[in-house]
């Protein structure tokens, strides 16, 4: 392997690490805090792919449609939550789990009725399209915002979770969700603005993950498959595993394909099966 | 009372005994063919039910087993011989080496975690399998000959590999009930209610975990194993983390810990993708996901869950009732 | 882990089922299939009426989904400018570009709806799932897509047949083209199953044969979304190839190509050669300019200049006004031709399998592409082209280039054997 393909792989692993930490934060938090096993974590994430999508064909703006975008899908996941997801709080994971099961089937199949079973694109603006040279590398404009923009994004989330309130309260969450509403804190409201932000982080994954790519209706599987990925590499209910396994798993992608001619896919899950074997319960596991 | 319940059992056996025989004439051959399809599910199922429904343990990768099953008599049916009892023996032997092994590997674990890692495990299976060129990569093992019960007699046909799969059903279901009765069976639904307890009691939980996670495996390798004999050919994606959820929620939609539960589950869902991809061409998976969801809201134990919940009076009362009030509506 | 004020786990009760309870779910489960289920198959069995039954099991979803579609309107325009157009009945199922959906949705159309005639799924490893089950039951497939060569050799079946093209006609014919065109190195890609790796075999063989060489291969799997990794690899070949062959169709085709430009490869010069007509006007539509100056081979080309052609481009614009003219669609319109010609010779008669299957072995029709004649070993001769992306006027278009006629040979000395119907002598 030469130095440049190193750089690019390297450069590559980060990047998409960096998006499927928004991913994956939201699917370990809002299981490690509500106990809910969000199984339509997926489609929300290409539900904001779509809608993205759509956005941008009507208004050519790509900002508009980033910001958007999240906001309509966290508006969806609030709604989901108010009226499905809550009534499961404290009961068997079983039903959350069928529950969302059934919801991302009904996402899945929905985008394929709305927008048909053909892939798109995500058009770019123009000063996105094209790639500069990195000391010798070449590297798309495009990849290297979304690196730049996720780790910005993971930054504040980081920030947010240590410094502010509502950050407190929710790492509280993630210990002792008892102890939190014995403080006096409404935890249903906890509950209700962490769905919601997840969904918006999600959707925002969504619409940067399907302009790197094509859309298609069945990529909701890609997604709920990484969230799990990571979550067992790195551990339920803690931001730093979702952050270290996300990387880990975007490293593995990149590296892979080159490790084993013909194995790529299977670089990620031996990988994963190496962790399993030495910490069962993934790295930062936090219970 | 149990003589009732022996009854309605026999009588259900015999309906299904009977079917293929008047299929052609009442309605299509297809449906030997869904039922076929339930059949070899249901196999897997009761294992599933056990580790899943009375040991508490919900595993997202029963598909190992199965995928396992498939893939070896795929192999034995091709290159060594086609005894079909060769295939399920040489299935069952690499699936009591790997649930071994995985056993020992998941089941330190338990509920969430365990989820996670049968998960992980499962799509593991499925990304070498295709990737494995040796064993057919993406395309899988294709051009498979029919097994033979006795040299001679070809299980190829579907009729006789309906009744095959249904005696194999019969005693899958007779072993499970054993099982669940016996007294290894009380401790796994005590393992579900109160681990430590049981492991005050004295018992070694760990090794009764892996004894059941193994014994449900060995279901379902079997019905790997007939599903070959059905379809001849095996893809990798019979290992596929997807086909592992759909167990799950064939079990989840019948009612779980119940033995029959799944077995309707499997049933009803077979069913369900047949008539509904059918009426809704292209909204079928919608309609199935919004049931899904209805039952959870509505019914979230399942199918047998309902059937604890109403009562023939109770329903035949409301209905009086009603009609009465209409009637009453009416005179004024 | 929640626990109730007992301290036992909570979960869902598991009570052994009393026998009330047991018989209530039989009831309950039994009463609502045969309400739904007993009716529904009644209303299917009816006396045979003049009816002709269609089946199409295609990719409605996935990888491919950009197809099926298409094929499906091109086939019920063929339908309806015949005379067949108040008897015919389709029946269309997604297979997902999965193997055993593709053959349960096969037993379906043929058992339930019982259709009389199948056409089947895009992807080769499909094709050759539906025609292993099909075969011993004697019902018929014809196949519009479906690479794979082993169909037409010793996977060959009297009851299948492949209208479109094999993987040997698809690769083969490019090698000379790409020598005398662009150089003698190339740079092997595709999709890892068998198609992709068999096009890219045949090709390699047939290319180092008249004194190629091959610089690099890699193959990723099918749907993988992200290129990156593997981009690289051509970059740092042991010598800059002259150009990159191998088959990406669909979604994988759109994402490859766009990042091939995105990393800077089409800027340096590196060119990509599909296969399988995979610059589809629809996948052009979604990849942008990507894809422009690039090569893929196929037999057919939209907006060709020949009568057959115009006759059917004008029927699409009429009977689908602002849909694209597109491969798929000519293919869909192709295979309905081809059946409708097929049907002439049987008098009209959809049961008479035997006939039809007679017939087919020996067919000739006109197509959108020409003249298509089918060969010995139910694998049709069609002419063959390197068609070249470019972009005409703010359309996309494909500038062909007439590399021959090919059908697939077959023989002991090939990779798919010898097809026991016979093999053709070209």
């Amino acid at each position: 392997m030469t130095f440049s393909t190193v750089m690019v792989n390297l450069l590559y692993g980060i990047t998409i690490g960096s998006a499927y930490t928004l991913i994956a934060f939201g699917f370990t938090i809002i299981f490690g805090v509500m106990g809910v096993l969000n199984f339509a974590h997926g489609g929300f994430v290409m539900l904001g792919a779509y809608v993205g999508f759509t956005i941008i064909k009507l208004t050519k703006n790509f900002w508009i449609s980033l910001f958007l975008a999240p906001l309509g899908i966290a508006l969806l996941g609030g709604i989901v939550e108010k009226f499905l997801v809550s009534r499961f709080y404290g009961k068997d994971i079983h039903f959350t789990l069928f529950l969302t099961f059934g919801l991302s089937m009904v996402f899945s199949n929905a985008v394929l009725l709305i927008w048909g079973g053909v892939p798109q694109s995500i058009q770019l603006p123009y000063y996105f399209k094209g790639f500069i040279n990195l000391f010798g590398i070449y590297y798309p404009k495009f990849r290297l915002f979304v690196l730049v923009f996720c780790c910005l994004l993971v930054s504040s989330l980081w920030i947010f979770l240590t410094r502010s309130r509502w950050g407190s309260v929710i790492r509280a969450g993630l210990f002792d969700i008892e102890t939190v509403e014995a403080f006096g804190i409404d935890i249903y409201r906890v509950f209700s603005f962490l769905f919601i932000f997840c969904s918006g982080m999600a959707a925002v994954a969504g619409v940067i993950i399907g302009a790197m790519r094509s859309i298609n209706p069945v990529m909701d599987l890609d997604f709920i498959l990484v969230a799990l990925s990571v979550v067992v590499i790195g551990g339920l209910g803690s931001f730093k595993g979702a952050l270290i396994g996300s990387l880990i798993l975007g490293l593995a992608e990149a590296f892979g394909a080159q490790a084993i001619p013909g194995f790529a896919k299977f670089t990620t899950w031996a990988i994963m099966v190496a962790v399993i074997l030495l910490r069962p319960k993934g790295l930062f596991s936090e219970r | 009372m149990v003589a009732l319940r022996k009854f309605v059992e026999v009588g259900f056996l015999l309906l299904l005994v009977l079917l293929p025989l008047g299929s052609a004439h009442l309605f299509s051959d297809f449906y030997i063919v869904l039922f076929l399809r339930i059949f070899i599910f249901g196999i897997l199922m009761l294992g599933f039910d056990l580790l899943a429904g009375y040991c508490g343990l919900t595993s997202f990768g029963h598909a190992m087993f199965f995928g396992t099953g498939a893939y070896v008599a795929a192999i034995t049916w091709k290159y060594l011989n086609n005894s079909v009892w060769l295939g399920i023996l040489l299935g069952l032997g690499l699936n009591t080496i790997a649930g071994y092994i995985l056993a020992l590997l998941c089941v330190r674990t338990r509920t969430i975690y365990f989820v996670f890692l049968t998960l992980a495990f499962s799509q593991f299976f499925y990304v070498a399998a295709d990737s494995w060129r040796l064993i057919g990569g993406t395309d899988g093992i294709t051009g498979i000959p029919s097994p033979t019960l006795i040299p001679g007699i070809s299980l190829g046909h579907r009729t006789g590999l309906y009744y095959f799969s249904l005696a194999f059903l019969v005693v899958a279901y007779w072993i499970a009930r054993r099982i669940v009765n016996s007294h290894f069976g009380r401790v796994l639904k005590g393992i579900h209610e109160n681990e430590e307890r049981i492991k005050f009691l004295g018992y070694n939980a760990s090794l009764i975990i892996r004894r059941v996670f193994l014994i449900s495996g060995l279901f379902g390798s079997v019905a790997g194993t007939l599903m070959v004999c059905f379809q001849p050919f095996v893809p990798p994606t019979y290992y596929h983390v997807s086909l592992s959820g759909s167990f799950v929620i064939m079990a989840l939609l019948g009612g779980m810990g119940t033995l029959v539960g799944p077995l309707l589950g499997t049933a009803i869902i077979i069913f369900m993708d047949d008539l509904l991809s059918t009426w809704f061409k292209e909204s079928w998976m919608l309609c199935l996901g919004g049931i899904y969801i209805l039952c959870v809201l509505y019914s979230p134990e399942g199918v047998t869950g309902i059937a604890k919940h109403i009562s023939v009076t109770g329903v035949l009362t409301k209905l009086s009732n009603g009609l009465t009030k209409g009637l009453n509506l009416t005179k004024n | 882990m929640k626990r109730n004020n007992n301290g036992s786990k909570r979960g869902l009760r598991k009570n052994l089922m009393n026998r009330r309870d047991f018989i209530k779910t039989i009831g309950i489960t039994g009463g609502a299939a045969l309400t739904l289920g007993i009716p529904g198959s009644f209303s299917l069995v009816r006396a045979a009426e003049p009816e002709i039954r269609i089946g199409h099991a295609t990719a409605l979803s996935g990888v491919f989904a950009v197809g099926g579609p298409l094929l499906d309107k091109g086939l019920r325009l063929a339908f309806s400018l015949s005379k067949y157009k108040d008897r015919v009945k389709f029946f269309l199922e997604d297979t997902q570009v999965k193997a055993e959906v593709a053959v349960q949705k096969a037993l379906k159309l043929y058992e339930k709806d019982k259709v009389h005639i199948l056409v089947g799924p895009i992807a080769g490893h499909e094709s050759a799932a539906v025609s292993a089950v099909l075969t011993p039951m004697k019902k018929l497939l014809v196949e519009a897509y479906g690479a794979n060569s082993y169909l037409v050799g010793k996977d060959c079946s009297p009851y299948t047949f492949m209208l479109g093209h094999t993987t040997y006609n698809l690769s083969v014919p490019m090698a000379p083209w790409f020598l005398k065109n662009l150089g003698n190195k190339v740079f092997l890609v595709g999709a890892d199953y068998r198609t992709g790796r068999d096009i890219a075999l045949f090709f390699r063989e047939a290319f180092e044969k008249i004194g190629g060489k091959v610089v690099g291969e890699f193959y990723s799997p099918l749907g993988t979304t992200e290129y990156a990794p593997y981009l690289s690899q051509i970059r740092n070949a042991k010598e800059k190839p002259n150009g990159c062959f191998g088959f990406y169709g669909g979604s994988d085709c759109i994402n490859f190509v766009r990042q091939f430009e995105e990393f800077g490869l089409k800027k340096d010069g590196y060119i990509y050669i599909s296969s399988i007509g995979a610059f589809s006007m629809n996948v052009l539509g979604a990849m942008g300019d990507a894809a422009v100056g690039f090569y893929d081979c196929f037999h057919t080309v939209p907006y060709m200049d020949i009568p057959q052609n115009k006759t059917f481009m004008a029927a699409w614009q009429k009977a689908y006004p602002g849909e694209m003219i597109d491969e798929f669609g000519i293919m869909g319109f192709d295979v309905g031709v081809c059946l409708v010609k097929a049907l002439d010779a049987v008098g009209g008669d959809p049961t008479n399998t035997e006939g039809l299957v007679s017939v087919l072995h020996k067919i000739e029709y006109e197509s959108p592409r020409g003249k298509i004649r089918m060969g010995p070993n139910n694998g049709t001769i069609v002419p063959m082209y390197a068609r070249k992306v470019v972009k005409k006027e703010r359309e996309f278009r494909h500038e062909a280039t007439f590399l021959g006629f090919f059908g697939t040979p077959c023989g002991p000395q090939y990779e798919w054997g010898e097809c026991k119907l016979g093999c053709p002598s070209t």
